[in-house]
C-alpha cells in the first residue's frame, strides 16, 4: 500500500475507520512530517513601525511549498540577497555594509528613504530573495513568495506575498 | 480504504495569510520643507514684542505663514520683507537650530533668471546667516532662519519668485549625506511669489523728447508750438502710476530759477493750454503751447502740479524769444564776436610764445641736465682721487717717516749730501779725463798686433781673430778635412821674426795631405800681451772703468782712492782686474805692468791682486751686516757716526760694493782704507775738533787755507797731524756717479732704507695725485658754475612761462576753445 502525504509539518496519526472489520488486527501508526525543499520566502517586520529615513528590520525565513518553515543548521549553501525596493523610483533602500547572510532564516536590515516627501503613511513593496545550491552542486535560486518579474532564469525575486511558484515554473519563465 | 490524518500541532508553519507589508511613516529625521512666515522686527507690532537685546532676536507676535504672494510696493532702495523660515520634518516637528543646514535665497524673474541690480550684482544671498526665535503665543519657541533685508526688491512692477533652497549635508540625526543625495532629498526648495506694484504718485515726469544740448521748448513771440502728451504720473521708481480717477493738474509759467533775467516788466502768461488740465490714464496732454503778453527773452519754466497734492509736480523748460530784443541782441552778439576774435588772435600769439618758450625751456633743461651730469661726474672723479690720496697718505703715514727722517736716513746711507757739503755740480765742470782716449788708442794698437784678419767664407766680410781662436774649420772638400791653423814658417824663411802665419791645412783620415800659407799676416807669440788684452778688455768688450767693481757717489772720490794707493805703489792708474787664474803660463806682475806702461805712457799702472780666501774671510768679519761698512775702531764704531757733521763718505764703502773688491781695495789702500772724505776742509776741522778719531780724514776742497800752495792737493788729517795728499797726475778715473737705481739698491739693503724707498715712492705718487686733485677740483668748480647758470636760465624761463600759460587758459575759457586739444593729442 502506498500513501502520499503532504501538508503541514507535524506528527500525523494514521487511523483506520472505527468500523473497519479488522481493526483489532491493526496497530495505530504515527508519522512525523518535515518540511520539504524551500520554495518561498516569508518575511515579518521585526518592529512594528518603520519611519522614513530610519532603519527597517525584516525577519525572513525559507518555507516549502506547504508554507512549512524549512529547518536546517549550518548555511546549507543558502545566501540572502540585499533588500531591494520593487520600485526604486519611489524608495531608496540602503543596506549597511555586511557579510553575506546565510542560513534558512536571517534578519535583513536597511535604511529606507522615500524619494518624494512623505506626508502620510505609505505602502511600499520590497523584494526579498535568497539563493542556494541544490544537491549535486546545481545552483538554484530560492523561490520566495513572489508574483513579479524574474530577471534571470535562476534568480526569482520574491515579493513578500504568499503566492508560491514552483521552481519548474520559475525556470520556465 | 479510508484514512484519517490528524494534525496535532504545527509550530513551524506560517500562520498568517497576510502578505508582508511595509508601511513607512513620516519620520522626524527627514526634512520635508520650509515654513515661511512674515515677521516684523522693527517697532512694536500689535500685541507682539520684539526683543532685540539678545544675540538672536525674539519675536512674540503671532506668526503669519506666507500662503499667498508677498505684496510689495515699488520703492527706491526697497527690500524683500523680513521673513522667518523654519525647517520642518515630515512629522511636523522642526529642526533646531536650523543652522545645521545651509539656506540660499534668490530672486528670479518670470523667465526664471536671477535678477540683477543696477550694478549687475545678482539678487542672491548664498548663505542666509541670520537667526530669529519665534515664540508665538500658545506655541513653543522655535529657532528659524531670518532673511532680514538682505535682498533688494525689484523696482519694476511685476511678479517675481523668491526661491529659498535649503541644502543639508551630514547632520546628526539626519540620514547620511550619501543617502540623502541618492534619494534626491539633499535639498529642499520653497518658492514664494513676490508681486511688486507701482507705488504712490510721486512726480509728473516730462515725456517730451528734447535734445540734451537744448532741453527746452523754443517759443518765439506769441506763436503756437505743438505739444501733445508731455508728462505722466509716475511713482518714486519711475513706474507709471495709475490714478483711480482723473486728477486735476494746475499749470503755471515763471522765469527759470537759474536765469539772470528777473524782469519786473514781465507780462508773459500762458495762453495755451488752459491753466487746469486733467490726467487721462496718468498722462498729461495738450495740443499746443502758446504764450501771451511780453517779457524779456530767456528761459522760462512751465510748471505743472497735482491740485490734490502740490508735491507731485514737474516742469518743462521753455526758451522764449522776444522779437523786440532782436536788435539789442545783435549788437551784443557783434560785440561779443569782436571780443572773441581779439581773444582768439591773442590766443594764437600767446600759444606761439609759449611754444617758443617751451623750446627754450627744453634746450635749457637739456643744458642743465648735461651740466648736472658733468658736475656729478667731476665730483665723483674728485671723490675717487681724494679717496686714493687718503689711502696713499695713510700708507705713507704708516711708514712713520717725515722729510727730516728721510734726509737723515739718506745721509746715513751716504746717498744725500750733508748740510755742509758742496754742490756736486761743480765737479762736472772739471775737464774730462785724458787718459781714457789714450788708453783706448794704445789698446787698439795692442789689438791690431795680436790679431789677424781672416776671411771666414766666400762673400762674407773678414774678421779679426786672436791666437786662441785658431784652428778654424773650413768647409770640407771631397773627404778632405780643411782648417786654418797658425804655424811658424819653415825654418830659415821668416827672417828670425819668430812669428806665426796662417796656413790652410787639409787632411784625410788624420793624415795631413797639404799645408798652404795664406797671405803674409804675422801674429807675434806674445802671452803677456794676450793677458793684458784680456785684462783691459774683459768679456771681450772695451773696459769702461778701472774700478769695475766699485761704485762711488762722487767721481772725485776715485781720485782720492788712487791718490791714497799711490804712495807705496806709485801708481796713478789702478785696475782691479786680476790675471786669469786658469792661465798656466801666467806672465809675471812686473812684465804685465811693463806692457801696460807701454800702452799708456807717462802713467803708472798698478794691477791689484785679489786677497787670499783666508784673508778675505778675516776681513769680511770686520764688515757690519746691516750697513755693509767696515767697522773701524777697536770698539766697533762704524763711520760716519751720526755726530760727525760734515762727514761725507767713507772710502771702504764707496769704492767697493761687492765684498771681493772691497777686500782687494782694503789691502791696496792699507791704513788709508778708513779714510773719511769731507767736501770741505772746514767740516773736517770741525769733525777733528769734536770727535777723537783714528781714521784718516781728507777734504776735497780747502776752504780754510790748510794747504800752503798749489791746488793739486787734498788736505789730509792722519795720525793726529794735518798733511797733504797729492792728486794723481791726471784724472785717471771715469767712474760714474751713483745713479738712482744704485740709491735704491743701497737703501733697500736695510729696513730703514727700504722704508725710505717706499716713502719716497708714496710721496711721489701723492704729489701726482694731488696735482690731479687740483685739476679735478677746478673741473668741479667749472661744472658747478655751468650748472648754476643753466638752472638760473631755466628758472627765468619758468617765470616767463607761468603767467603766459595762465593767460592762455583764461583766453581758452573765454573763447570756448577746447582745452589744449593739440596738446592732448600729442600726449596720447
Amino acid at each position: 500500500m502506498t500513501l502520499q502525504i503532504g501538508g503541514t509539518v507535524g506528527e500525523l496519526s494514521l487511523e483506520l475507520p472505527p468500523d473497519y472489520e479488522h481493526e483489532g488486527l491493526c496497530e495505530p501508526l504515527t508519522l512525523t512530517l518535515v518540511a520539504g525543499e524551500p520554495t518561498a520566502v516569508v518575511a515579518t517586520l521585526r518592529d512594528g513601525t518603520v519611519t522614513n529615513g530610519g532603519e527597517l528590520a525584516l525577519n525572513v525565513r525559507l518555507v516549502d511549498e506547504h508554507k512549512n518553515f524549512v529547518e536546517g543548521s549550518g548555511d546549507q549553501g543558502i545566501e540572502w540577497n540585499a533588500l531591494q525596493a520593487e520600485d526604486e523610483e519611489q524608495l531608496l533602500v540602503r543596506e549597511p555594509k555586511r557579510r553575506a547572510l546565510k542560513g534558512v532564516a536571517a534578519e535583513l536590515r536597511a535604511v529606507v528613504l522615500t524619494r518624494q516627501p512623505l506626508d502620510e503613511p505609505k505602502e511600499i513593496t520590497l523584494v526579498v530573495s535568497a539563493q542556494f545550491k541544490k544537491r549535486g552542486g546545481i545552483l538554484r535560486r530560492v523561490h520566495c513568495a513572489c508574483t513579479v518579474h524574474t530577471h534571470h532564469p535562476y534568480a526569482v525575486h520574491a515579493l513578500c506575498t504568499m503566492h508560491a511558484l514552483s521552481s519548474a515554473q520559475a525556470r520556465d519563465r | 480504504m479510508h484514512y484519517a490524518l490528524c494534525m496535532h500541532c504545527h509550530p513551524h508553519r506560517l500562520e498568517t495569510d497576510n502578505p508582508c507589508r511595509v508601511t513607512i511613516h513620516p519620520g522626524s529625521a527627514v526634512i520635508n520643507g520650509l515654513v515661511v512666515s512674515r515677521i516684523e522686527l522693527n517697532g512694536e507690532v500689535g500685541e507682539g514684542m520684539v526683543d532685540m537685546n539678545e544675540d538672536i532676536p525674539k519675536v512674540t507676535q503671532p506668526t503669519q505663514p506666507v500662503t499667498e504672494a508677498l505684496q510689495l510696493i515699488a520703492e527706491p532702495g526697497g527690500f524683500v520683507p523680513e521673513l522667518a523660515m523654519r525647517v520642518a520634518f515630515e512629522d511636523g516637528s522642526y529642526l533646531e537650530p536650523p543652522t545645521a543646514c545651509q539656506l540660499r535665497a534668490r530672486l528670479l524673474d518670470a523667465s526664471g533668471a536671477v535678477l540683477r541690480n543696477a550694478s549687475g550684482a545678482e539678487a542672491e544671498v548664498r548663505r542666509v546667516g541670520g537667526q530669529v526665535e519665534i515664540c508665538a503665543p500658545g506655541e513653543e519657541g522655535r529657532r528659524a532662519f531670518l532673511l532680514r533685508q538682505d535682498l533688494r526688491a525689484p523696482e519694476k512692477p511685476g511678479e517675481y519668485s523668491l526661491e529659498l533652497s535649503l541644502t543639508f549635508g551630514n547632520t546628526k540625526g539626519l540620514p547620511s549625506k550619501d543617502v540623502l543625495k541618492d534619494a534626491g532629498r539633499a535639498e529642499v526648495t520653497k518658492v514664494v511669489t513676490l508681486v511688486v506694484v507701482a507705488g504712490p504718485a510721486f512726480q509728473l515726469q516730462p515725456t517730451l523728447l528734447l535734445p540734451p544740448s537744448s532741453p527746452a521748448i523754443k517759443v518765439a513771440s506769441n506763436q503756437e508750438v505743438e505739444l501733445g502728451a508731455f508728462a505722466r504720473l509716475v511713482d518714486a521708481c519711475g513706474n507709471v502710476a495709475k490714478p483711480d480717477a482723473n486728477k486735476a493738474v494746475k499749470l503755471s509759467l515763471r522765469p527759470y530759477a537759474m536765469g539772470s533775467q528777473d524782469a519786473p516788466q514781465m507780462t508773459l502768461t500762458l495762453a495755451q493750454p488752459t491753466p487746469t488740465l486733467h490726467l487721462v490714464n496718468g498722462m498729461l496732454a495738450a495740443p499746443m503751447l502758446q504764450l501771451a503778453g511780453e517779457g524779456p527773452s530767456g528761459r522760462y519754466e512751465l510748471c505743472f502740479e497735482l491740485v490734490a497734492d502740490s508735491k507731485v509736480s514737474g516742469i518743462l523748460l521753455v526758451d522764449y524769444q522776444n522779437p523786440a530784443d532782436e536788435g539789442r541782441r545783435e549788437e551784443e552778439t557783434r560785440r561779443q564776436q569782436e571780443r572773441l576774435q581779439a581773444r582768439q588772435r591773442r590766443l594764437v600769439v600767446a600759444k606761439k610764445e609759449v611754444e617758443e618758450l617751451g623750446k627754450r625751456k627744453r634746450a635749457c633743461a637739456n643744458a642743465a641736465r648735461k651740466s648736472t651730469c658733468l658736475y656729478d661726474r667731476a665730483v665723483e672723479a674728485r671723490g675717487e682721487i681724494q679717496q686714493q690720496i687718503q689711502q696713499k697718505r695713510s700708507s705713507r703715514d704708516a711708514l712713520g717717516l717725515d722729510e727730516e727722517g728721510v734726509k737723515r736716513l739718506k745721509i746715513a746711507h751716504r746717498i744725500a749730501l750733508g748740510p755742509v757739503e758742496s754742490d756736486p755740480a761743480t765737479s762736472q765742470q772739471r775737464p774730462p779725463s785724458q787718459l781714457g782716449p789714450k788708453v783706448r788708442a794704445s789698446l787698439k794698437q795692442l789689438e791690431t798686433s795680436l790679431t789677424v784678419l781672416v776671411n771666414l767664407s766666400d762673400g762674407e766680410g773678414s774678421e779679426r781673430k786672436r791666437r786662441r781662436d785658431f784652428p778654424i774649420d773650413l768647409l770640407s772638400e771631397e773627404n778632405h778635412h780643411v782648417q786654418r791653423e797658425l804655424r811658424p814658417l819653415p825654418s830659415g824663411n821668416d827672417g828670425g821674426s819668430q812669428g806665426l802665419y796662417v796656413f790652410k791645412v787639409s787632411s784625410r783620415g788624420g793624415n795631413e795631405v797639404s799645408a798652404e800659407q795664406l797671405g803674409d799676416q804675422c801674429l807675434r807669440d806674445d802671452p803677456q800681451g794676450e793677458y793684458l788684452l784680456d785684462a783691459l778688455q774683459p768679456n771681450g768688450r772695451l773696459f769702461e772703468s778701472l774700478f769695475e767693481s766699485g761704485r762711488v757717489a762722487d767721481e772725485r772720490l776715485s781720485n782720492i782712492a788712487v791718490a791714497l794707493a799711490a804712495p807705496w805703489s806709485g801708481a796713478d792708474f789702478v785696475t782691479l782686474r786680476p790675471p786669469a787664474a786658469a792661465a798656466a803660463a801666467a806672465p809675471t806682475r812686473a812684465s804685465l805692468l811693463a806692457q801696460l806702461a807701454q800702452l799708456a805712457r807717462d802713467t803708472t799702472i798698478q794691477l791689484l791682486q785679489p786677497a787670499s780666501a783666508a784673508e778675505s774671510a778675516a776681513l769680511l768679519q770686520k764688515m757690519d751686516a746691516a750697513t755693509g761698512l767696515m767697522k773701524l775702531a777697536p770698539d766697533g764704531t762704524i763711520h760716519p757716526p751720526p755726530a760727525a757733521r760734515g762727514a761725507s763718505y767713507l772710502l771702504n764703502r764707496l769704492c767697493c760694493d761687492d765684498a771681493e773688491a772691497r777686500v782687494t781695495w782694503y789691502r791696496a789702500l792699507g791704513p788709508y782704507v778708513h779714510a773719511i772724505v769731507f767736501d770741505q776742509a772746514s767740516a773736517m776741522c770741525d769733525y777733528i775738533a769734536h770727535a777723537a778719531t783714528s781714521s784718516v780724514l781728507i777734504a776735497l776742497e780747502d776752504d780754510v787755507g790748510l794747504l800752503s800752495g798749489g791746488d793739486r792737493r787734498y788736505a789730509m788729517f792722519s795720525h793726529g797731524k794735518h798733511s797733504e795728499l797729492a792728486m794723481p797726475a791726471s784724472s785717471t778715473c771715469r767712474l760714474a756717479q751713483t745713479k738712482e737705481a744704485d740709491e735704491v739698491q743701497v737703501l733697500s739693503g736695510t729696513a730703514g732704507g727700504s722704508r725710505v724707498v717706499e716713502f719716497e715712492q708714496a710721496a711721489r705718487e701723492l704729489s701726482n695725485l694731488e696735482e690731479h686733485e687740483q685739476v679735478a677740483a677746478d673741473e668741479v668748480a667749472a661744472a658747478e658754475s655751468e650748472k648754476k647758470k643753466a638752472e638760473e636760465a631755466q628758472q627765468q624761463i619758468e617765470q616767463e612761462l607761468s603767467p603766459l600759460q595762465q593767460e592762455i587758459e583764461l583766453l581758452r575759457q573765454k573763447t570756448g576753445t577746447p582745452a589744449g586739444s593739440r596738446g592732448q593729442k600729442r600726449a596720447r
